[in-house]
């Protein structure tokens, strides 16, 4: 695998959220919008990364018996450290992600990265691939944060959380696109508050993954198909082949 | 100064120290393939799909 | 009044703001192990019996050891290392003394360890006893243990519940695109829709 590869596999192939289902429960909690969905991951790339830097430097002193625990010393140090960055730095962020910050400890993701990767692999490629995982899971949240933002709000913002420019910007809103047909009408009145709740969240991971299952299915459907005709055109031909032979047959009897 | 580093070091020790214990423990023997079923439908794991 | 207020928790815990449905914490095993009623029963018993003592464990570690010395900094990595050495201790304890507890119960603590609900929980008594200026050590146990166990039946009533509806769906004809995780996460949805009404009982 070419390091290009190996960054990349994160995003779509691989994507933590979408094809493992890992980390299910940030997904939900904290992705009512955009912003706090796009500080979580941000959060999760610097823990994943750190803690594949780290246990693949560590990887050889650490007995085979009790890696487990050493993993998971290592990773909530690290959301210990990212913790503390946050209350100090982005106080919004963090009251606004609450219990599911410290609960990055316990996202599938960090430890199985941590298993299945940076402790077989060289500190390079484990920084790579906690780096190119870590974006895949903002991805994620980020895909799943802006579904539900504009359909709750109509629109999304930008800088309540993250501690970024003086006052919070709309960086989209639908009424932009409606007030040149309708100038008086704001669609952001009539938003689908539920989709800001916890029912919302719900529906909405649903429907993405309903998406991709359909994209899925129907390539698998493809495939099934050129199967099906590949195997149907090989027996047509071993059918005419015997055909044949059984034609030779007979001409050869009949002599 | 030195109390976190003798709580974290303390319940370090304890962990490992039940850690290594549990594992010394077999698994009765009728249960073996009921943990593997368990452990690898009950969460979409990274270690259970790299096992295959 | 003691009475009241454990009632309140546990009532608030397990219905109102219902770890599963409202919290989100725990999605893992929900939507992993309702595949079965019976595995969903052990999954929520481990799940309670671990709470309850970890919950008990941590807020006294919290409380007597870490605020007093001020270092509430390290409540994280100290909580996840008291409720992974719980797991491993409880399991060894049961592969000893029941096998047919173990083939019941004891396969699903391993998973507890990385189960967000259990941590949750512990994080969870730390902020809202500190929110309610509970001041002495025995009441805010009394908070911790009354949540824990709580959380721990709304986290047995919603697998249970889910599992059972689970056994239905997978007789019914349901369009490709949405078979497994896409309609189960819809009817979860509607689930918590359902539960989103019962927010004014208290």
């Amino acid at each position: 695998m070419t390091k290009k590869d190996n960054f990349l596999k994160g995003f779509f192939k691989e994507n933590p959220i979408f094809f493992y289902l890992l980390g299910m429960c940030p997904a939900l909690a904290v992705t009512a919008t955009f912003e706090t969905s796009l500080g979580m991951g941000l959060l999760v790339v610097f823990v994943l990364t750190s803690s594949n830097i780290v246990v693949s430097l560590v990887k050889k002193w650490i007995p085979h018996d009790v890696r487990t625990p050493a993993y998971i010393v290592i990773i909530a140090t690290f959301v210990t450290v990212v913790k503390m960055l946050t209350e100090a730095y982005a106080i919004n962020l963090f009251d606004a992600l609450g219990v599911f910050l410290p609960l990055i400890v316990v996202n599938c993701l960090i430890l199985g990265r941590a298993e299945a990767f940076a402790s077989k692999n060289t500190v390079i490629d484990s920084a790579i691939d906690g780096v190119g995982m870590g974006l895949g899971f903002t991805l994620g949240l980020v895909v799943i944060g802006i579904l539900r933002e504009l359909l709750s709000t109509g629109g999304i913002m930008f800088g309540v959380y993250l501690p970024i420019g003086d006052a919070p910007i709309t960086l989209f809103s639908l009424d932009m696109i409606i007030n040149l047909f309708a100038a008086d009408f704001h669609i952001t009145d009539y938003g689908l508050k539920v989709f800001g709740l916890a029912p919302g969240a719900f529906i909405a991971l649903g429907i993405i993954l309903a998406v991709f299952q359909f994209r899925k299915s129907r390539k698998d459907r493809k495939i099934a198909i050129a199967k099906m005709e590949f195997i149907a055109e090989k027996k047509r031909i071993a059918a005419e082949k015997k055909k044949l032979a059984a034609q030779k047959l007979a001409k050869a009897g009949g002599k | 100064m030195w109390i976190p580093i003798v709580v974290i070091g303390g319940l370090v020790l304890v962990y490992i120290g039940t850690y290594y214990l549990n594992k010394k423990t077999p698994i009765p023997d009728e249960c073996k393939d009921v943990v593997d079923e368990a452990t690898c439908t009950a969460c979409h794991n990274f270690t259970c799909s790299y096992k295959k | 009044m003691s009475f009241t207020l454990f009632a309140t928790a546990i009532i608030s815990a397990m219905l109102i703001n219902n770890v599963i449905l409202m919290q989100f914490l725990g999605i893992c095993p929900f939507l992993g192990v309702s595949k079965k009623s019976s595995a969903a029963i052990g999954m929520s018993a481990a799940v309670l019996f671990v709470m309850i003592i970890s919950s008990a464990i941590t807020y006294t570690l919290y409380d007597l050891v870490l605020y007093k010395y001020g270092i509430p900094y390290i409540s994280t990595i100290a909580f996840i290392l008291v409720i992974a050495s719980l797991v491993q201790f409880v399991e060894m304890f049961i592969k000893k003394t029941s096998k047919s507890l173990y083939k019941s119960l004891g396969i699903y603590l391993p998973l507890i360890t990385t189960n967000c609900a259990i941590l949750g929980v512990s994080e969870g008594n730390i902020t809202n006893i500190w929110v309610n200026h509970i001041g002495d050590y025995w009441g805010g146990l009394l908070i911790a243990l009354s949540t824990a166990v709580g959380t721990g039946l709304g986290f047995g009533l919603i697998i249970f519940a889910f599992s059972s509806i689970r056994e239905k769906l997978e007789a019914s004809d349901v369009p490709a695109a949405w078979k497994g995780v896409p309609i189960s996460l819809v009817v979860a949805g509607i689930m918590s829709l359902a539960f989103l009404g019962l927010a004014g009982i208290i």
